[in-house]
């Protein structure tokens, strides 16, 4: 090697060098003083200067406390929120929130949070009320009948807030140290609660809606779960019925240029949120009958338009009398609803009335969704074969489950000044809030059984061990002991609630349905159960009778 | 001074500036915080805080009371800042009603669908006081 080359490389190198310890420098003294580092720029806030010189993170400070008795000094309520790690006051003055179940300020006790419209201003307190029953009736079956406890002796409290500001609520639920939370029932607030708790990573599980606002931020992972199956999930099993449906109208019916379709979809009046109005949207571009989509047999002029949208809700007769004469004069041969209450209590027995002198009427393929409608009950099904055999439907496959429910729910809330008497039927948003408790209970107790110090992420970890569907271990809400007895022994389980088998998508983060047909009976009662959709197909069909 | 060497200094300085060039351009940035944490994350400690929620005010097109008893009118939300508020004066009856005296006589009604013949008497029997505050509840 030459010399000069020797001087280059020499050169090139320490050049290097230099230039690497001017700006990414180790020094080997940073600091003598916290001072020394906070002055070292916006990076180092909240550093402190160590024993070896250098600017380090400052250490997290000792937990305030560490059981809830430690805070008893601090003054009445207050309880060790896990997630702050110091004393928090649980008093719910201002928050629309009351401890409904077990005693939040025992040492080791697992809060668990309830968000609904269950304050007396909230507009359907009425109807929602029973999903704070019907959730505190789990923890009851859980820890009272089942004798149930969590593993290291630990007992669970359920506070429950109205949704009606839905952002303090879900924060004052977060800072108290709750593991998770059941709700909010409202889709128009869930991206508000899940925004919230999404700080603490505190998991909201959703029981009574079918989509999922939240999962357009990043944030909602593992935190915005939705336990029922979401709104496109019906399209298919509706169109297999659909399907069915129009093989049986052109083989008895003269079909000369397709069958005719008018979907029912509940359009309220005010301005609040419409769960139904994506039904619409999916109907319009998934539907598909006389092989082709809703919205190109709507654009078919050879068969006279053969789809058509209406809308419905609660209205004065001249309204609904309207709706109906409407829809008569499209002349569908199947209306597939999907309406709110007054779906029954309304259109549906003023079309009947309007049909009741002609001798080709429409079939209803109604999709059970959140709501049995009890409309057609009140129909003549008892005397009238042919309209039974105009109503079919489906819905997501239960056993009896709901059933049972509703007897220990009826048992357990009694009118008050006539105990000899059962209480109200539940509707099924309770038992929508009944078997995600026993979810939450069941996947907490897992997440515990594994690790003591489990928090709100450990429950989602966990969620897999209670609703396996390898295990051999199937577990109803009769089955509490069980279920509890297979986790203690660190066993998986599969917990099927009353609508649902829990059968979770970790992308979507919903549980996904199966679903099966359904007709109803001389008794007036819904049965189905025996035609589950698979692979496309309810298999050989088969009509109401 | 040959071409050759000449090129070795030079490349000598471009590898220096490189040098320069590929680290952080803050020369503050001299790497001790651990890769996990952001600097000044490192409490565990958590507060959620919560944004301001949505306004609670009425909407101008808020239902009285008395115009939720019939179920031939357009639904809506209840009025909950009029006194006494109409949201209150229904639960009230849907208790008494629904939850207690009339369970099983208004057991259609109270699940919303049409109301059955058995359902009225029991309510003018047993929660007439509660009705009639709700109905007397109507724009004026």
């Amino acid at each position: 090697m030459s010399h000069l080359r020797k001087i280059a490389i020499a050169f090139a190198t320490v050049t290097t060098v230099l230039a690497c310890t001017a700006v990414v420098s180790d020094d080997a003294v940073q600091c003598k003083s916290d001072d020394d580092c906070t002055t070292r720029g916006p990076d180092f806030v909240d550093t402190v200067c160590g024993t070896n010189g250098l600017c380090g993170p400052k250490p997290a400070p000792p937990p305030e406390c560490t059981k809830n008795s430690e805070c008893g000094p601090k003054g009445p309520g207050m309880v060790c929120s896990p997630l702050q790690q110091k004393c928090v006051s649980t008093s719910t003055e201002g928050t629309l929130c009351s401890v409904v179940y077990g005693d939040p300020l025992a040492d080791g006790t697992v809060v668990f949070g309830l968000l609904s419209e269950i304050d007396r201003l909230d507009t359907l307190y009425f109807r929602q009320q029973q999903h704070l029953n019907a959730a505190k009736l789990a923890f009851t079956e859980y820890f009272d009948k089942s004798g149930a406890t969590l593993p290291g002796g630990r007992k669970a409290a359920l506070v429950a807030c109205s949704e009606r500001f839905p952002r303090k609520a879900a924060a004052y639920l977060a800072n108290i140290g709750a593991i998770a939370v059941i709700g909010p029932s409202d889709e128009a607030r869930q991206r508000a609660v899940v925004e919230t708790l999404a700080q603490g990573k505190v998991p909201s599980f959703s029981p009574w809606m079918n989509g999922n606002p939240s999962a357009v931020i990043p944030e909602s992972t593992n935190v915005g779960w939705i336990a029922s199956f979401l709104r496109p999930e019906v399209v298919a099993p509706l169109n297999a019925l659909v399907a069915e449906q129009e093989t049986r109208i052109r083989a008895t019916r003269t079909i000369t240029s397709g069958i005719r379709v008018a979907v029912i979809i509940n359009t309220p009046t005010t301005s609040t949120f419409n769960a139904f109005a994506e039904y619409g949207d999916l109907m319009d571009q998934r539907l598909v009958f006389n092989g082709k989509s809703a919205v190109e047999n709507q654009r078919d002029a050879a068969c006279g338009g053969c789809y058509q949208r209406f809308g419905t809700s609660q209205a004065p007769k001249d309204v609904v009398l309207k709706t109906a004469t409407d829809i008569k004069t499209f002349k569908p041969d199947i209306v597939i609803p999907f309406a709110d209450i007054d779906w029954g209590a309304q259109l549906l027995p003023k079309l009947e009335e309007l049909y009741a002198g002609e001798t080709v009427k429409p079939i209803y393929a109604q999709p059970f969704l959140q709501i049995e409608d009890q409309g057609y009950k009140f129909l003549p099904v008892n005397t009238d074969d042919d309209i039974r055999q105009r109503i079919t439907g489906i819905r997501p496959v239960r056993d009896n489950s709901y059933e049972v429910f509703q007897n220990k729910y009826r048992d357990a809330y009694r009118p008050k000044d006539a105990p000899d008497k059962l209480g109200p039927d539940p509707n099924p948003g309770a038992g929508r809030a009944f078997e995600t408790a026993l979810l939450l209970l069941f996947a907490t107790h897992a997440a515990l059984v594994d690790k003591p110090t489990a928090g709100p992420q450990d429950l989602v970890l966990a969620l897999k061990k209670v609703t396996d569907k390898a295990s051999p271990t199937k577990v109803t809400l009769n089955d509490i002991p069980n279920g509890v007895a297979r986790l203690n022994a660190k066993e998986s389980i599969d917990l099927a609630g009353l609508f649902t088998s829990f059968d979770f998508d970790t992308k979507t983060q919903s549980a996904k349905a199966g679903w099966a047909t359904w007709c109803v009976t001389k008794q007036a009662t819904y049965v189905g159960g025996d035609r589950v959709f698979k692979d496309g197909t309810f298999g050989t069909a088969a009509y109401c009778q | 001074m040959t071409s050759t060497p000449k090129k070795l200094l030079a490349g000598a300085a471009t590898a220096a500036l490189l040098a320069a060039a590929c680290v952080d351009k803050n020369p503050t940035v001299t790497g001790h915080r651990p890769a996990d944490t952001d600097a000044g994350a490192t409490l565990q400690s958590i507060t959620v805080v919560a944004a301001p929620d949505d306004s609670d005010d009425d909407a101008a097109d808020c239902r009285r009371c008395g115009e939720t008893l019939s179920t031939d009118t357009a639904r809506g939300t209840l009025c909950r800042k009029n006194n006494p508020p109409s949201v209150k004066l229904l639960n009230d009856l849907v208790d008494c009603v629904c939850y207690s005296k009339c369970i099983d006589s208004c057991a259609s009604y109270c699940s919303g669908s049409r109301i059955e013949d058995s359902c009225a008497p029991c309510i003018l029997s047993s929660c007439v006081d509660l009705y009639a505050a709700c109905q007397g509840d109507v724009r004026q």
